[in-house]
C-alpha cells in the first residue's frame, strides 16, 4: 500500500476536545456507583518508625463503618513496584513505616464523612527510628536501614575511553555541583478510581498511565489469578509520570474483593501531595574537559538521586540520568556514577523527563562556562560538539540517521541574534539563554514492546484495540491517525477500544515518550497485516490475483467488483479464522553492561534546543521569562497541533522547574504554598519542530512528551547568568536564591 | 468535613445574639472562601457546631457616601469594590488592593469583611489534620511556633510575638493608609477602631460573638495621592510577599502628610513612621523618595529566612511613590 497522506501531518480538532470542553467526558469520580463504600486511609504521622500496635476499636465502633483493613488483610503479597527487582512498597504498612503519610490502615464506610472520621480514630503506637532526609544522611555510617538491603537502592557505572588521560591533557576544565528539587506533578485530577465485582472478577476503573502493569501488581497484591482482575483506564486528567505507580487501585480492589461491595476512593489534594511520587531531587558533581578549540574531551559526573522511602522508578531514573549525562554532544571519554538512595521522604518516581531535566541543568551550565572560558559563542560551542548521524554516544551507541540537534541549534541561533539586536547592549537586566538536549525514546536498555489489534466490527467497520492509556496527551488521536492513514480511512471511521485489560493487550506504559513511536509502530503493523489479510482472503473468494486487488478501507476492490469487509470476514470465519490484524513492535535495544554502562539503550532519540529571554529585577530578584522559543526534532509530526501543545505545556512546566517548584516535604500540602506557574507567569511559547524522519518510526515519528520540558530550565538559568552575571546552580532559581546570589556578587 | 448546622440571620444584632447563645461553638460565615477551607482541612482543635450565615443581612452590603465619609458594608464583595465608581474614583488604593486578591472566582464570593478577618496563611498553622495530624502552635492554644526554627520565608519581619504569621489581608493595608476605621458590633453594642488595631500577633481581637459590620473611610484631601502595590511570586492568585499602600499629601511640591503602610511583614498593616517622617517636609522627587525608601523597615528583626522582604519593601516604596510624581 502506498501512503495516502490524508491524515498524518494534518491538523484538526482532537477527538476528545469537545467532550472534555462540554463536560460530557466522564472521569472516574463522575460515575454514579449505587451502594459504593467510601474509603479513607489512615496515614503515618511518623517518617520512620516501627509499628508496635494498631488499635482499631474506636474506628470499628463508629456507626457506619463497614470494615477496617490493615496489612494483615492483604491476601496476596503485600509488596508492589514497577521495576521487577525493586518491588519494595507495601499497600498498607506492615510492621514499619518509612515516610510520613504512608498508608497504615484503610476504612470502608457508608459515607465519606464516617470513613474519614473513623480513619482519624485509628490509634497507632509507633516506636520511632532515626530518619534520614538526605542521601548523605542515609548513606552515613550508623544510619538506620530503611530497607533490609540497606539505603543504597541502586548504583550504575558508565565508562568510555580514558577520562583521566583526557582531563590531564585538557586545555580547559570546568566543574561545579548542581542540585535540583523534589517536584510534585500537580495533575488537575488527583488519583481516583472505583471497583465493582462482576461475575467474580474485581473490575477496577481508575485514573492511570499503565493499566496492564496495574493489573499485574493487583493480581500479586490480591493473590488472584489474571482473569479475576480487570483494570479499565478511566478518562485521566493528567499524569506526567505520577500515575504510573499504584495509588487508589489497590485500596478499592481490596475493599471490594473482601466486602463484595463496590467501593470508591479519590485522594484529596493533600493526600496526593503527601503520598504520591515526586520528581527525584538530584545532586550532580560535574567536571568537563575541552581542548583549546572548544572540542569536548571528557565528562566526569557523579549523580545522587533521593528516591525516598520506596524504589518506584528510582532504578530507571538513575540509569536514564546517567545515560543522558553528557547531553546532545559528542564526548569521547566519560565516567558517570549514578546512585538512587533511599530516604524517609515520600517516594520519588517517574516524572516527565525522568532524571534528564536534572542532568540537563548540569551539562548546559557547563557548556556556558566552557564558552566563557574560551571566549566562544555558546551556540557555536554547542554546534561544534553537537552529535551527528554516525557519532557515538557515551554508551557507545552509534547514532542512526535521525539526529536533528544541529538544525535545532542553527534555528535558535538566528532567533538569538534577532533578540539580541532588539534587546540592545545597555539593558543589563535582560538576558538570553540557551538549553539543548537529547532524549532516548522508550525504556532504557530493556525490551518494552507494544501490541495492537485491528478487527472488523459488527457494523462492518474497523475497531482499533490498544492497551495504550491516553492521559490527556493525545495518544488516542495519534494512534487513530496512524491507523487511519495506513488503512486509507478517516479517524472518525475507526472505533477505538483502549486501555482495558480484558479487551486489549499490553501496550506498555504511557511514559518515556514512547507511545507514538512504539505503540504507533504496533498500530501501523496491525493495520498493514489487516490489509494483507483482507486482500489475501478476497483474492481467494474472488479468484483474482492479490496484485489485482485494492484495499479501500471499507472493502477490497477487484476487476470483478468489490467485497465488503463483512463479506471477507465471513469467508474467513468459515475457515475458523478472523479478519484481524495484529501488530507488535519492540524497539531494538542492547542492555547496558553492568560495569561499563555500554550498550544501546534506545533505538532512537529526540533532540531539542530552546531559547529564553528573561528579565531580572536586580532589587527584588524577581525573574520573569518574557520569551521562549523552542525547536524540537521529533522525526515526524503525526498531529502537529498536538506536538505544539506538548512543547508549550512542557515549557510551562519547565518554567516551574526553573523558577518556583520545590516540594517541601514538611510543609507543602496544597497549592497555597506549593507554587506552580499560572498562565500569566509563562511567556507565549513560540514552539516549532523539525522533521528528521526516523527510519524505524511510524511515518518517521519519534516522541516529544518529555523532551518538551527538558531544555527550558537550563535556558532560563543561562539567561539569568547572561542578564546579571550570577550563575544559579541550585534549582529552583527562586527569589531567595537569586536574591542571595545577587547580594554575594554585589559584595554585600 | 464534619457536619454543622447552618442558620441565616437577617441583622447583625441577631447574629451577635445567636453567636452568644452558642457559647463559642459557632462561626460566622460570609463568602466562605477562607472558612470552608479551614473546616475541610480540620485545622483547628475545635470545630464549630453551627455556622451563622451573615450573607442574608441585606443592610451590610454596598458602598454609601455619608457626607465626607464613605461607608462600606462588610458584606460588600471584593469584585464589587474593584468596579464601584465611588471607590475607584476616590480610593484607588483600595480598589487596586481588592483587585489584587486571588482570582476572579474568589473575588466574586469573598467579602471585604472576610478579607479583613481571614485567618493566617502560615503553612504550619494550615497543615491539614488528615495528613498525619494537625500542627499545634500558640495560635491554636498550645505548642511552639514552628516558623521560628523552620521555614519562615513568608513570615513577619517585625512585631511578631509568640506567633510570627503576618496579616494576609491586602485590603487592610490599603484601608490603613486611607485612615479607615471599622465598626464592630458585640454584646455591649458597637465600637469603632482604627483598622490596624483589630490585629494582634495572635489574630484579630474580635471576640467569638463580635461582627465587623462596616468600614468607614474619611474622604481624602483633594491634593492627596494614593496607591497600592503588591509583590508576589506569581502574577495572579498569590498572597503578598510584601505589599505597600501609601497616601501622600503634597502642598506646593512639599510633602505635608504621609501614610505609609506595609503588608505581609507584620501581624498588622505595618505603619512605617521612619519612611513617613523622611518624606514629610521634603520636596517630593526621586531623590527624597530614594532616601525615604532606604528607611523602610529599619526596625525589622527578620527571622532566619526572610530578610529579603526588606529589600523588596524598599523597592516597592520607590516604585509606588515614583508613580505618584506627576
Amino acid at each position: 500500500m502506498g501512503t495516502f497522506n490524508k491524515v498524518v501531518g494534518v491538523d484538526g480538532v482532537r477527538r476528545d476536545t469537545v467532550d472534555k470542553l462540554t463536560g460530557k467526558e466522564r472521569f472516574s469520580g463522575d460515575y454514579k456507583i449505587p451502594g459504593a463504600l467510601a474509603l479513607a486511609i489512615a496515614r503515618s504521622s511518623e517518617a520512620h518508625a516501627l509499628i508496635k500496635n494498631i488499635d482499631l476499636t474506636k474506628a470499628k465502633a463508629l456507626p457506619g463503618v463497614v470494615r477496617v483493613f490493615t496489612a494483615e488483610d492483604v491476601p496476596g503479597e503485600n509488596s508492589y513496584g514497577i521495576i521487577p527487582i525493586t518491588k519494595d512498597q507495601p499497600m498498607l504498612a506492615a510492621g514499619k513505616v518509612r515516610f510520613k503519610g504512608e498508608a497504615v490502615a484503610l476504612v470502608a464506610a457508608e459515607s465519606l464523612e464516617v470513613a474519614r472520621e473513623a480513619a482519624a480514630l485509628i490509634e497507632v503506637e509507633y516506636e520511632p527510628l532515626k530518619a534520614s532526609f538526605t542521601p548523605e544522611e542515609a548513606l552515613a555510617d550508623g544510619a538506620e536501614a530503611i530497607h533490609d538491603k540497606g539505603n543504597l537502592c541502586f548504583e550504575h557505572d558508565s565508562l568510555m575511553g580514558d577520562p583521566d588521560k583526557a582531563f590531564a591533557e585538557a586545555a580547559v576544565i570546568v566543574e561545579d555541583t548542581y542540585t535540583t528539587s523534589a517536584i510534585e506533578h500537580s495533575y488537575m485530577e488527583p488519583e481516583s478510581g472505583f471497583a465493582v465485582m462482576e461475575d467474580g472478577v474485581v473490575v477496577v476503573t481508575v485514573s492511570t498511565q499503565n493499566p496492564h502493569y496495574d493489573h499485574a501488581d493487583l493480581c500479586r497484591l490480591l493473590g488472584l489469578e489474571e482473569d479475576k482482575v480487570r483494570v479499565k483506564q478511566a478518562t485521566t486528567g493528567g499524569g506526567f509520570g505520577g500515575k504510573l505507580d499504584l495509588s487508589v487501585h489497590s485500596y478499592v480492589a481490596l475493599a471490594t474483593l473482601l466486602t463484595g461491595r463496590p467501593s470508591r476512593l479519590a485522594y484529596t489534594r493533600e493526600e496526593s501531595f503527601a503520598a504520591s511520587a515526586k520528581r527525584h531531587s538530584f545532586t550532580i558533581k560535574y567536571r568537563t574537559a575541552a581542548d583549546a578549540e572548544g572540542n569536548l574531551l571528557a565528562v566526569d559526573a557523579e549523580l545522587v538521586a533521593d528516591t525516598g522511602a520506596y524504589a518506584s522508578y528510582g532504578v530507571a531514573v538513575a540509569m536514564r540520568a546517567a545515560v543522558h549525562a553528557a547531553g546532545p554532544y559528542m564526548v569521547p571519554n566519560s565516567r558517570v556514577y549514578s546512585r538512587a538512595v533511599y530516604t524517609n521522604h515520600v517516594f520519588s518516581g517517574a516524572m516527565r523527563g525522568f532524571g534528564v531535566p536534572q542532568v540537563a541543568l548540569a551539562h548546559e551550565s557547563q557548556m556556558e562556562k566552557i564558552a566563557a572560558k574560551l571566549g566562544m559563542d555558546p551556540i557555536e560551542l554547542r554546534l561544534k560538539n553537537a552529535l551527528k548521524p554516525g557519532d557515538k554516544t557515551i554508551t557507545g551507541q552509534v547514532l542512526g540517521d535521525s539526529v536533528g540537534i544541529r538544525e535545532c541549534l542553527e534555528k535558535i541561533k538566528a532567533v538569538r541574534d534577532e533578540w539580541g539586536a532588539a534587546k540592545g547592549d545597555d539593558d543589563g537586566v535582560r538576558g538570553i539563554g540557551v538549553g539543548a538536549m537529547l532524549y532516548g525514546i522508550g525504556n532504557t536498555g530493556v525490551s518494552n514492546p507494544s501490541t495492537a489489534q485491528i478487527r472488523v466490527n459488527k457494523e462492518g467497520g474497523v475497531t482499533l484495540y490498544t492497551g495504550c492509556a491516553d492521559i490527556g496527551q493525545g495518544s488516542d488521536h495519534v494512534l487513530l491517525g496512524i491507523c487511519a492513514e495506513t488503512l486509507g480511512l478517516a479517524r472518525e471511521d475507526i472505533a477505538l477500544v483502549r486501555a482495558d485489560t480484558m479487551l486489549t493487550t499490553n501496550a506498555g506504559a504511557t511514559s518515556a515518550s514512547r507511545q507514538t513511536y512504539i505503540s504507533g509502530n504496533a498500530v501501523k503493523a496491525a493495520a498493514e497485516m489487516f490489509i494483507a489479510k483482507a486482500v489475501e482472503a478476497a483474492a481467494k473468494v474472488s479468484g483474482s490475483a492479490a496484485s489485482e486487488l485494492c484495499f479501500t478501507g471499507t472493502a477490497v476492490k477487484g476487476p470483478d467488483g468489490e467485497l465488503s469487509l463483512l463479506e471477507i470476514a465471513e469467508s474467513l470465519r468459515a475457515e475458523g479464522r478472523e479478519l484481524e490484524g495484529e501488530g507488535y513492535f519492540d524497539p531494538e535495544t542492547v542492555p547496558l553492561d553492568h560495569h561499563t554502562g555500554q550498550g544501546k539503550p534506545y533505538s532512537t532519540y529526540g533532540f531539542a534546543a530552546q531559547l529564553t529571554l528573561v528579565h531580572v529585577d536586580k532589587a527584588t530578584a524577581e525573574v520573569r521569562v518574557e520569551k521562549l522559543f523552542a525547536v524540537h526534532d521529533i522525526g515526524k509530526a503525526i498531529y502537529p497541533q498536538g506536538v505544539i501543545g506538548q512543547i508549550s505545556g512542557g515549557s510551562a512546566m519547565g518554567v516551574g522547574l526553573a523558577l518556583m517548584e520545590e516540594f517541601d516535604h514538611t510543609s507543602d500540602k496544597n497549592f497555597d504554598t506549593y507554587l506552580i506557574p499560572t498562565v500569566l507567569d509563562v511567556p507565549d511559547v513560540e514552539a516549532s519542530f523539525i522533521e528528521h524522519a526516523e527510519p524505524t518510526g511510524p511515518y518517521g515519528a519519534k516522541g516529544v512528551g518529555e523532551p518538551a520540558l527538558i531544555p527550558t530550565a537550563p535556558a532560563i538559568v543561562n539567561a539569568i547568568a547572561d542578564a546579571v552575571g550570577v550563575r544559579i546552580t541550585s534549582l529552583p532559581a527562586n527569589l531567595e536564591r537569586v536574591h542571595s546570589a545577587l547580594q554575594l556578587m554585589g559584595g554585600k | 468535613m464534619k457536619y454543622f448546622s447552618h442558620q441565616n440571620v437577617t441583622s447583625a444584632k441577631e447574629g451577635v445574639s445567636c453567636a452568644k447563645d452558642c457559647n463559642g461553638k459557632a462561626s460566622f460565615i460570609a463568602g466562605g472562601t477562607d472558612l470552608l477551607g479551614i473546616l475541610k482541612d480540620n485545622l483547628l482543635p475545635t470545630y464549630p457546631e453551627k455556622l451563622i450565615n451573615l450573607k442574608t443581612i441585606e443592610a451590610l452590603a454596598g458602598v454609601e457616601n455619608l457626607d465626607g465619609v464613605v461607608r462600606i458594608g462588610a458584606l460588600t464583595k471584593l469584585s464589587a469594590l474593584e468596579r464601584d465608581l465611588e471607590i475607584t474614583r476616590n480610593f484607588p488604593a483600595l480598589a487596586s488592593a481588592a483587585a489584587s486578591v486571588a482570582t476572579p472566582e474568589i473575588r466574586n464570593a469573598a467579602t471585604l469583611g472576610g478579607n479583613l478577618c481571614q485567618d493566617t496563611r502560615c503553612w504550619y498553622y494550615r497543615y491539614p489534620n488528615h495528613m498525619g495530624g494537625r500542627m499545634d502552635c500558640p495560635r491554636k492554644g498550645s505548642g511552639p511556633c514552628h516558623a521560628v526554627l523552620g521555614d519562615n520565608r513568608y513570615h513577619s519581619v517585625v512585631d511578631g510575638k509568640r506567633c510570627f504569621a503576618p496579616c494576609p489581608s491586602d485590603t487592610a493595608v490599603a484601608l490603613a493608609a486611607l485612615g479607615a476605621t471599622v465598626e464592630v458590633l458585640g454584646i455591649e453594642g458597637a465600637k469603632n477602631l482604627p483598622i490596624e488595631e483589630i490585629y494582634s500577633p495572635m489574630g484579630t481581637v474580635l471576640k467569638a460573638e463580635e461582627i465587623l459590620t462596616h468600614i468607614d473611610i474619611p474622604a481624602p484631601p483633594p491634593e492627596s495621592i494614593q496607591g497600592f502595590k503588591k509583590f508576589t511570586v506569581r502574577k495572579p492568585i498569590d498572597f503578598a510577599i510584601v505589599s505597600i499602600a501609601a497616601k501622600v499629601n503634597i502642598t506646593n511640591g512639599i510633602v505635608d502628610g504621609a501614610n505609609i503602610f506595609f503588608g505581609a511583614v507584620a501581624p498588622q498593616p505595618y505603619r512605617d513612621e521612619a519612611v513617613e517622617s523622611a518624606l514629610i517636609g521634603e520636596k517630593f522627587d526621586t531623590k527624597s523618595i530614594a532616601k525615604a525608601a532606604g528607611q523602610a523597615l529599619v526596625k525589622a528583626k527578620p527571622l532566619s529566612m526572610n530578610a529579603y522582604k526588606i529589600d523588596i519593601a524598599r523597592t516597592l516604596t520607590v516604585e509606588l511613590l515614583e508613580s505618584f510624581i506627576i
